[in-house]
């Protein structure tokens, strides 16, 4: 055991690899991003998100859509994630430039949310979904959002944003569910997600 | 804000290792790593030598009147 | 006293007893604080564990409320557990195996006193803050930053505290126990001052930040609450059983090898995710190579108990430690596997991994704070176990319930993960097949919350001296079982 200097060195040197691979190395060339301009469009990519969707981002992470819900394409080879249809393409370290929390995500019990707003870019189906998720997905343990919701009663008009809801579930005579600031921030970052843009380094694999 | 940020990972990085270094440093030389027999044995004292049992549920030490540590294999 | 710790040039074995019992008695306040938060916040843990679980079975319960729905219960879980429960347990049990292996009387417990106070307050804020909202959604580092902010300052005074102690401690050999505990209150704190600067404080762009969340998420298990649980058993297993490690040798080279390899294992999370592809490669291997610290681990435990497996019997202590020393084995050689490329395929994004986690801060962490527990409390109060029922009803209740939790969260994780691995299989049927394990999990959650009751009756039993009426110790061996007498006599 004499050659304890050595050793020591070197665990204290694997340690700092470490912080150097896995945190100072991220925050130099992971976290550096700038948008890019597609020459053919003009399009900036990613597209920076509306007001209303930056505030709906943070509804997310307070409702915790994480635990179910991942946000990324993988590789080919890395499951089914294309073949699925959940993005034209996979992920890469730009795409989340403009996120902050990431919402990667490590469980699906829910589907992929990638390119959500691709596949449903309707808001009323949102605002139907959040409400009442088993109906509108039959199958689904999705739990209701309908704290981000508002039962009233209808003064005159009802008003434009009342959401329709599916039955079985209805909605008592004269009454209307209309969502919260809330619930429309976090349905605007949902239509926002969309990351089929192209990308210089993630070019769409062949079909 | 990102000058704090450098400051703030950079002392951290230096306080951090620099003291696992030395500490390490200062173990290796001060003779930590030799005798690692009698090291593992630091454990022990006269009161509560080795061959002694030191936990057990009571009633089971009713039916096992035999000295704990004599039960044992010798280590 | 001072003659007590002078120590002379004649030292008898009464004398040893006697300081032994100051040190035990000098940590009691600091040990009785974080062990009772920890086995506060374990109550609570279990609840917002089973409520969470019960909601996978049943979407519809207690949905109205926002501070009540799934995505908040689940972080408010693991934070209450990870930060309340384990780490609280993990910091009594340090507390009192630095005091004894520094062989001093516990110093400047006012620190630890102030820690104590800041960690709970930290852990409330916490979980309170998740639950109304304020939660981050980065997993492990769901506190909002006032709520971190205390656990840091609790952290601070606690190794400032691990600091003096060692410097006031008896000359003499260093154990391989004192290793792992500087170890880990000198790695935790860079890493959760790191994490926080680079998530919380100032945060990063997105994509850098995934990187820095494994990297610490995973380092929180391997260079946390792995030394500390490795720390207790090397020293509670030997010191139970009367009988040095088999190897001291192993258990230090064990000790350096994790420190090389386990740091750079969090990207195993992510394979397949947005980064390049030399960041995860090295995680795989560094993944691969943590099978050298198990292995040594694992064999230099198995050797030390070898031969006395009957002691499981009849003591409470190494029934819980040996258990989770088994299943530090166990969690980390499936973890190994994990790391595969081509077994992550199936098992990323599972339920598995919710297995898998279990299996190791709970069979494996969990279990060793328990038998800590049963071993340091009552010398660090003066008086026994009330009841050594109560201990029995908790170690089957906890011990089925961990492994029914961990084998059908196994299962149903690999079905799902086989599901979801083939494009022809809808996205609903993966989750079908998940549903009746789930609903099994939620029993077996009820299982160790039932333990956990029992132990936290027993604990306050404790507290409440409500078992010293008995006139024999009930738990250690009594000075009478110690004397050499002849066997027949």
């Amino acid at each position: 055991m004499n050659r304890m200097p050595v050793i020591v060195i070197g665990v204290f040197l694997t340690f700092l690899s470490s912080w150097l691979g896995l945190v100072a190395y991220p925050y130099f060339n992971l976290a550096r991003y700038t948008p890019v301009v597609d020459e053919n469009t003009g399009d900036i990519n990613p597209p920076p998100l509306s007001g209303l969707a930056e505030r709906g981002q943070q509804v997310y992470a307070a409702a915790g859509c994480i635990y179910c819900h991942s946000q990324q394409v993988r590789q080919i080879g890395y499951g089914s994630d294309l073949a699925r249809g959940w993005g034209s393409r996979p992920t890469v370290a730009r795409d989340y430039m403009r996120e902050s929390p990431v919402f990667l995500g490590t469980m699906r019990t829910g589907p992929d949310l990638t390119n959500i707003g691709a596949r449903q870019p309707s808001v009323m189906w949102h605002h139907q979904h959040l409400y009442q998720p088993m109906v509108v997905s039959p199958g689904s343990i999705m739990p209701s959002f309908r704290y981000l919701y508002e039962t009233r009663k209808i003064e005159g008009q009802r008003s434009a944003e009342a959401i329709d809801l599916l039955p079985p579930d209805n909605i008592p005579e004269g009454y209307e569910i209309v969502p919260t600031y809330e619930a429309e921030a976090l349905v605007a970052y949902l239509v926002s997600l969309n990351r089929n843009y192209p990308l210089p380094e993630a070019p769409e694999p062949p079909q | 804000m990102n000058t704090i940020v450098y400051l703030l990972l950079a002392t951290g990085l230096v306080f951090f290792g620099g003291s696992t270094l030395a500490a390490f440093y200062w173990a290796a030389k001060s003779g930590q790593f030799r005798n690692l027999e009698d090291g593992a044995k630091s454990i022990f004292d006269q009161d509560e030598p080795l061959g002694t049992a030191t936990d057990a549920f009571a009633d089971k030490t009713a039916d096992r009147p035999l000295r704990r540590g004599a039960e044992l294999s010798s280590p | 006293m001072s003659a007590i710790l002078a120590h002379p040039a004649t030292v008898t074995p009464e004398m040893e007893k006697a300081r032994r019992a100051l040190i035990d008695e000098s940590t009691r306040l600091p040990v009785i604080l974080f062990y009772g938060s920890a086995v506060f916040w374990l109550l609570v843990g279990s609840l917002l564990a089973l409520l969470a679980s019960f909601k996978l079975n049943d979407p519809t319960l207690l949905n109205q409320w926002g501070w009540l729905t799934f995505g908040r219960v689940r972080p408010a879980h693991l934070n209450a557990v990870v930060y309340g429960w384990a780490s609280a347990a993990g910091i009594g049990t340090s507390l009192w195996l630095m005091a004894r292996l520094c062989r001093t009387p516990l110093r400047h417990s006012k620190l630890l006193i102030g820690a104590a106070i800041f960690w709970n307050i930290g852990v409330l804020l916490g979980i309170l803050g998740i639950l109304s909202g304020d939660g981050r959604s980065i997993e492990w580092l769901e506190f909002p930053n006032y709520a971190s902010f205390m656990l840091f300052v609790a952290f601070g005074l606690i190794a400032v505290w691990a600091i003096l102690m060692f410097r006031f401690r008896e000359p003499g050999h260093i154990y391989v126990s004192q290793w792992y505990l500087l170890a880990a209150f000198l790695w935790f704190p860079w890493l959760y001052s790191t994490a926080n600067i680079l998530l919380n404080f100032q945060p990063i762009q997105g994509g850098g930040q995934g990187a820095v969340n494994w990297w610490y998420g995973h380092n929180t298990l391997g260079l946390w609450f792995t030394p500390i649980g490795l720390a207790t058993a090397y020293y509670l297993i030997p010191k139970v059983l009367g009988r040095p490690i088999h190897s001291y040798y192993l258990s230090i080279l064990g000790f350096w090898s994790l420190a090389i390899f386990y740091s750079w294992n969090g990207m195993h999370h992510l394979i397949g995710g947005p980064f390049p592809a030399w960041l995860i490669s090295a995680s795989v291997v560094a993944s691969v190579m943590m099978f050298i610290p198990v292995i040594t681990t694992a064999i230099n435990h198995h050797m030390t108990v070898r031969g006395n497996f009957q002691a499981l019997k009849w003591s409470p202590t190494l029934r819980f430690t040996v258990f989770g020393a088994m299943c530090y084995t166990l969690a980390s050689l499936q973890g190994i596997s994990m790391a595969i490329p081509s077994l992550n395929v199936v098992t990323h994004f599972t339920h598995y991994t919710v297995g898998h986690a279990h299996l190791g801060l709970y069979a494996f962490f969990t279990m060793i704070m328990f038998g800590a527990m049963y071993y340091i409390l009552p010398r660090v109060v003066g008086w026994e176990w009330p009841s050594a029922r109560l201990i029995r009803w908790h170690f089957w209740l906890v011990a089925i319930g961990i492994g029914m939790m961990v084998v059908v969260l196994t299962l149903g994780g690999l079905l799902q993960g086989l599901a979801l691995l083939d494009p022809d299989i809808t996205f609903m049927a993966s989750l079908d097949y998940t549903k009746p394990w789930l609903f099994l999990r939620s029993i077996s959650g009820l299982l160790l919350t039932a333990g956990h009751i029992v132990f936290a009756v027993s604990f306050t039993l404790l507290l409440l001296k409500a078992g010293a009426t008995r006139t024999e110790p009930t738990l250690f061996a009594t000075d009478q079982d110690r004397q050499p007498e002849p066997l027949n006599a």
